[in-house]
């Protein structure tokens, strides 16, 4: 289904940069992924460990998860099965360990979806105005992405690289790191990015999981951090 | 596609961290009798007691009613008698408390996981406390060896007006010997719904590709021994600032979140000996926290 011999047009390029644009109004620069307290707690403390944390997070942790919302969503709309994003939406809503991963999501997903709908409407975002099938960014991406019929090789690993570059902002304002140290770091997560969307490919809801054991402790801990800059 | 990952995307047995975590390769000429084992109790109450109302085992699976009983509440032991769960093994759980039923369960012993030839093994528990009902499951520790796979998934169903407490735990490793957990597969999923909806959705997921990652800072670290409960009941918020507190008396590093109208306590320790302590830590206040019920320490911990 997501064996791609689509080719990527011009203006879906356009949409894609536009859609995972660190200006897109979503809000995700005031969400860190409980990065806030993994730097005061000294787990992150520098561009290595900074690159460290986040691909283990993305490779095995929360961000894998993200990976196959988006890629099963994708396979939903590219084969004609939108009636079954309902179900996957709502494991995707329901799939969020902590409170702050929760409320962050839903934030952000919201937003997509509002400005979706203003800028870009498509039939298929009405599929979101269900009770049952609750907005998830990356179901909503996965499944745009199928409708511009962008091929999946190229628009998951975009996803992932805005997931990824939007905790490297973080990071640098965090720890903090210079903007040049920033880019190095998303370099350094390129290949990363690249392996795991491949990975996605061979992957369905059966394969969630995760193993980001010390990434929800220190959202939890995030809940009560005393100095904050960052909502989750 | 994918150019740059070319190279590993050739060698399937580094990619593969997926579906039901078999083993490719000799293994496969094994076909070992496994277990196929079940356990279903079901039990209702009134004010004045908790009655068993049907029960149904099937080898290797028993079922224990120790007589700890108060009169309001019960203990439920489940044995699994073949001593340990090994690849193929399938093991089907089901509990429902319902009206004003008072129930613990929990195990005779620590479950261990053996090395898997080939399949994985799959214990699939549902449990479902109906309004009214309080149901603690309080199972002791799942030790997994060196090379199990195992695919657990518990699927919990409560109405409101219920209260639930439910724990697993997992322990990577015998101690004694010093046994690291380098290889397997280990899918320990969660299913919460409240009156029917999907409300939380987890699982923790090491494969034989995680393992050689696990100690990495984002995951695992250096903790030897995690657990997750939950918790539904009334006055949530409440509950949240009390289970908070007590979180950061166990000695454990815990967490404690409210998320999707349930509670969840993560906690993670150096061996499973300290997360027993922290546990036990944890459930001797929730059980003066929630006053008289079923959400002790379970006697059989103390066996």
């Amino acid at each position: 289904m997501t064996d791609d011999n689509r080719e990527l047009s011009a203006s879906a390029l356009l949409r894609l940069l536009a859609w995972l644009s660190p200006s897109f109004p979503n809000g995700a620069y005031s969400y860190s992924h409980g990065l806030e307290w993994a730097v005061e707690a000294g787990h992150v403390t520098s561009r290595r460990s900074l690159i460290d944390w986040l691909e283990a997070d993305l490779c095995y942790g929360s961000g894998r998860n993200e990976a196959i919302f988006f890629i099963e969503a994708y396979r939903r709309v590219i084969g004609a099965a939108e009636d079954r994003l309902p179900h996957l939406a709502e494991l995707a809503a329901a799939s969020r360990g902590t409170s702050e991963f929760a409320l962050e999501a839903a934030q952000q997903s919201g937003a997509y979806l509002a400005t979706l709908r203003r800028v870009w409407p498509d039939r298929i975002l009405d599929v979101f105005s269900d009770p049952k099938c609750p907005p998830v960014s990356a179901v909503i991406l996965g499944a745009c992405s199928a409708r511009l019929e962008i091929p999946v090789s190229i628009a998951l690993p975009a996803f992932l690289h805005s997931y990824v570059a939007n905790l490297i902002s973080a990071g640098v304002r965090l720890v903090p790191l210079g903007q040049t140290d920033g880019q190095l770091a998303i370099a350094a997560l390129e290949q990363a990015i690249l392996s795991r969307s491949e990975i996605a490919t061979r992957e369905t809801i059966d394969d969630l999981g995760s193993a980001g054991v010390m990434t929800e402790l220190a959202s939890i801990a995030h809940e009560l951090q005393y100095t904050r800059l960052f909502r989750s | 596609m994918f150019e740059a990952n070319h190279e590993r995307a050739r060698d399937k047995s580094v990619i593969r961290c997926s579906h039901i975590g078999e083993e490719e390769g000799p293994g496969q000429k094994f076909d070992l009798q496994r277990a196929a084992g079940a356990a279903r109790v079901a039990f209702s109450g009134a004010g004045d007691g908790t009655e068993v109302n049907d029960v149904y085992r099937k080898f290797p699976m028993a079922v224990l009613f120790p007589n700890v009983d108060n009169g309001r509440h019960r203990e439920t032991v489940l044995i699994n008698t073949s001593g340990g769960i090994a690849g193929g093994d399938e093991i089907n759980i089901e509990i429902v408390a319902r009206d004003e039923a008072s129930v613990a369960i929990t195990t005779q012993a620590a479950e261990k996981v053996y090395r898997a030839l080939d399949r994985p093994a799959r214990i699939l528990t549902r449990l479902r406390a109906e309004t009214g009902a309080r149901l603690a499951w309080l199972p002791q520790e799942t030790i997994v060896f060196n090379n199990a796979r195992i695919v657990r998934q518990t699927e919990v169903d409560v109405g409101s007006g219920a209260e639930l407490v439910a724990l697993e735990w997992l322990v990577f490793g015998r101690a004694e010997s010093g046994e690291e957990v380098i290889a397997g597969y280990i899918l320990d999923t969660w299913r919460i719904r409240v009156d029917g909806h999907l409300v939380w959705a987890d699982g923790f997921l090491s494969c034989d590709q995680t393992f050689p990652q696990l100690r990495r800072m984002a995951l695992l670290s250096n903790w030897r021994a995690i657990a997750t409960m939950i918790y539904f009941g009334p006055s949530m918020e409440t509950r949240l600032e009390r289970f908070r507190q007590i979180a950061a008396s166990l000695g454990c590093a815990c967490g404690v979140t409210l998320v999707g109208a349930i509670i969840v306590v993560r906690v993670a320790a150096a061996a499973g000996a300290d997360l027993k302590r922290g546990l036990r830590r944890f459930l001797d206040q929730l059980d003066r926290e929630l006053g008289t019920g079923p959400f002790g320490v379970p006697k059989m911990w103390s066996c």
